[in-house]
């Protein structure tokens, strides 16, 4: 699975997010790309990413299954993933 | 035996009236009374005032002041004249001393003023100064005397010098208002930035110096405006239109911070994006300025920009901070004890931006406060400015802590 995921450096909830991130990221097969809201502000505009960050873009076969706007807890996010991870194997 | 007693007894009774008594005359004096109608503290002061109404050589004026103009004005007049920098009541006006505000120890204060003057040189210094024939000198026996009784129950600190702490409930207010502002983001993500960029750099020593600096300039730049504001409010707050205003102010402020709450919820928390152009122009200049070759010149950009930051923010954190000095307005705090009481309001507003700071310092990574926590300031924050504000619009009197 192919996952955009769109912060800024001053975003308190992006830096939340980072760590829990990481943490799922080593434990399931994720690839992430990383963009940053004002450095790759190009490529970020690319995906109409709204105005409440951070932003979580997961890609099952190249096609959007699902958007994640805002800050969730580890908990939330694992079982997003599980789910989706669920979906694109069966 | 007994009749020696009994003889001796009626001797000395009788040996009693034969000493001639030169006893000094009782003086008749007057006592002012500023108050306000609705005010706890006057209304105690008042019913401490009627054990004195029978007595023939005092005489009691009162002036209420929250309602009649007049009197306002009169006690502006005064207020100056006696050296008082701030007015408010209940003010308390005998001889050539005065006695600002009420309690248990400035009732003992007030009982001693009144036998002093009753017993000692007295004169209607108040009547004096309306009819300008006060010749500026004050007797300061008693309020001398005071003083020294008064600072016998003050603490002397290191640095501050002596202060007198008014009582509990307002270090808890400054506390708890501080803590609630300082999880509001407004100026948290300037500071992320600037971690960012510094963490970038490597230099610890350099990330800890620009960093601290930025966090002292922030909390003097909130430190001048709210005690400035302290000062001119306690200035105007016998005015009921000032009071009304800041009431207003309080209500609305806490009805945008309860539509920020509701906003963030169905956000499901997360940071909004705003300002694209100043958050660019910053994030620029945080960059041009810790790049600086010259650490005076990066030292003078990271001040520059707290000064900034804080300024404009002001209007996103102006509530809490405004509705805390009215507060310690209506409960006649300033000098030295309204800057500790701001100062404590200040390090509780920092802690989150300290926590975050201290955090990266350590470990040269950021760390963020959850936006909950942002969420919970709104609806706290909110909550608490919408009752201060119509406690202040409907009874300020409760707001005496």
């Amino acid at each position: 699975m192919r996952v955009v995921k769109i912060n800024a450096v001053w975003c308190s909830g992006c830096l939340i997010m980072n760590k829990i991130w990481n943490k799922i990221t080593k434990e399931y097969p994720i690839e992430t790309l990383s963009l940053d809201y004002d450095m790759d502000e190009e490529e970020v505009l690319s995906y109409s990413p709204g105005n409440i960050l951070p932003v979580f873009i997961f890609y099952s076969n190249d096609k959007e299954v699902k958007r994640v706007i805002g800050e969730k807890s580890e908990k939330e996010m694992t079982e997003i993933v599980e789910e989706l991870l669920d979906e694109e194997n069966s | 035996m007994k009749k020696i007693v009994r003889v001796l007894f009626l001797f000395l009774f009788f040996f009693m009236f034969m000493i001639p008594v030169h006893a000094k005359e009782t003086n008749d004096i007057t006592i002012y009374f500023f108050h306000g109608d609705g005010c706890p503290h006057c209304a105690e002061e008042q019913e401490f005032l009627k054990k004195y109404e029978k007595d023939k050589h005092i005489k009691i004026v009162k002036y209420e002041v929250w309602y009649d103009s007049d009197n306002q004005e009169l006690l502006n007049q005064i207020s100056p004249a006696y050296g008082i920098k701030k007015t408010g009541v209940p003010l308390t006006i005998i001889g050539d001393s005065y006695f600002l505000g009420y309690s248990d120890s400035i009732g003992r204060s007030i009982e001693r003023g009144i036998d002093y003057y009753k017993n000692n040189d007295y004169r209607d210094t108040f009547s004096l100064i309306r009819e300008g024939k006060f010749d500026g000198k004050f007797d300061t026996t008693f309020s001398d005397h005071e003083k020294e009784l008064s600072e016998q129950f003050s603490v002397d600190l290191p640095f501050i010098g002596t202060i007198y702490l008014k009582n509990v409930s307002l270090i808890t207010a400054a506390v708890v208002i501080g803590l609630v502002d300082g999880f509001n983001p407004c100026a948290m993500w300037v500071l992320l930035f600037l971690i960012s960029v510094l963490i970038g750099m490597k230099d610890k020593k350099r990330m800890l110096i620009l960093g601290i600096t930025f966090l002292v300039t922030s909390a003097l730049v909130y430190m001048i405006i709210m005690f400035s504001w302290l000062n001119i409010v306690v200035k105007v707050s016998t005015s009921m239109i000032i009071r009304n205003l800041i009431a207003a102010f309080a209500v609305v402020g806490g009805i945008w911070n309860l539509r920020s709450y509701l906003r963030d919820r169905k956000n499901d928390g997360g940071c909004e994006v705003v300002n694209d152009k100043r958050r660019k122009k910053i994030f620029a200049r945080i960059k041009k300025f810790t790049h600086e070759k010259s650490f005076a010149l990066a030292l003078l950009g990271v001040m520059v920009l707290a000064v900034s930051v804080n300024l404009v923010e002001l209007a996103c954190s102006a509530g809490l901070p405004l509705v805390f000095t009215q507060l310690l307005a209506i409960n006649n705090v300033t000098g030295i004890t309204g800057f500790l009481y701001t100062l404590i309001y200040i390090l509780f507003f920092l802690i989150d931006d300290l926590i975050v700071f201290i955090i990266a310092v350590y470990t040269m990574s950021v760390t963020g406060i959850s936006t909950k926590f942002n969420k919970y300031s709104h609806l706290i924050g909110g909550i608490l400015m919408l009752i201060i504000g119509i406690i202040l619009f409907l009874k300020p009197e409760l707001l005496m802590l």
